[in-house]
């Protein structure tokens, strides 16, 4: 792992998304932090609770692996899991401040690529 | 129950979804919260088969809502989208009473058309149909 790398995604992510996200924590797969901006431990243990669940359910089906997932929330907010093999990240992003076509444009192709050079395959 | 009316309301939904995300579009079915049999269901891939779809993103939307509603955060809103490698996407929109599960290729169809005009428009067609419901039922009472 490169945390180094993990410092610099998180802080494109913060700079692509401005005042629109509310929490952003990278966690290992115990749910503890790695790398975080306005960190909300809470949150990205019960978040990390759901991805497992999703990759759990994702397996069962034969499916291939989550790249990402995009959660709506009645609070309005948009929770967002990024996978990589080692982690999660996991975002909430004020659903009505946020410019989607940034955040799918450019942050959300970047933080992935980001999150995978964090974690190179072992034979690279 | 769903009766003739509503269907129609459905597949007229399903025309503007098919019409939002054009070759993009894989499969889609509506069914009722607790029963995973589609009440309206169009596969325009044979391989696809709907009924595990409607299960695996039942069950997967079971597990998040139910986490969720044991937490402090907040409830599950109006969908939930699951982005595979490869090109496939998951999605379903949530409703007190009904999901519309949807599976597409973001190859062929932009996330932002999903997100911008699919979704918000899927959104309003269930309401409509549960608006609907809720008065007939309160008629018939």
């Amino acid at each position: 792992m490169n945390v180094e790398i993990l410092e610099k995604s998180m802080q494109q992510w913060k700079n692509s998304l401005g005042l629109s996200l509310i929490s952003s924590d990278i966690v290992g797969h115990d749910g503890l932090c790695l790398v975080s901006h306005q960190s909300n431990p809470m949150v990205a243990a019960l978040f990390s609770e759901i991805a497992a669940n999703g990759k759990a359910n994702i397996k069962r089906a034969n499916l291939p692996p989550s790249r990402y997932t995009m959660i709506h929330l009645k609070s309005g907010n948009l929770v967002i899991l990024l996978y990589a093999d080692n982690c999660e990240w996991i975002s909430v992003i004020n659903r009505t401040q946020v410019n989607l076509g940034v955040l799918i444009s450019v942050a959300l192709p970047t933080a992935l690529k980001n999150l995978a050079n964090a974690f190179p395959k072992e034979s690279e | 129950m769903m009766i003739p009316d509503h269907l129609e309301m459905l597949s007229a939904a399903m025309m503007v979804l098919q019409k939002n995300l054009g070759k993009g579009l894989i499969a889609t079915s509506v069914h009722a919260l607790g029963d995973t049999t589609g009440i309206k269901t169009y596969v325009l891939e044979k391989a696809i088969n709907m009924n595990t779809t409607n299960e695996f993103l039942s069950n997967l939307t079971n597990d998040t809502a139910s986490a969720l509603l044991t937490s402090e955060v907040s409830e599950l809103g109006d969908f939930m989208l699951i982005a595979h490698q490869g090109n496939h996407l998951h999605y379903v929109v949530n409703n007190n009473n009904l999901r519309w599960n949807t599976l597409a290729d973001i190859s062929l169809v932009g996330l932002g058309k999903i997100l911008y005009y699919a979704i918000p428009e899927q959104i309003t067609a269930l309401e409509q149909i549960q608006a609907q419901n809720t008065q007939e039922y309160n008629h018939e009472s």
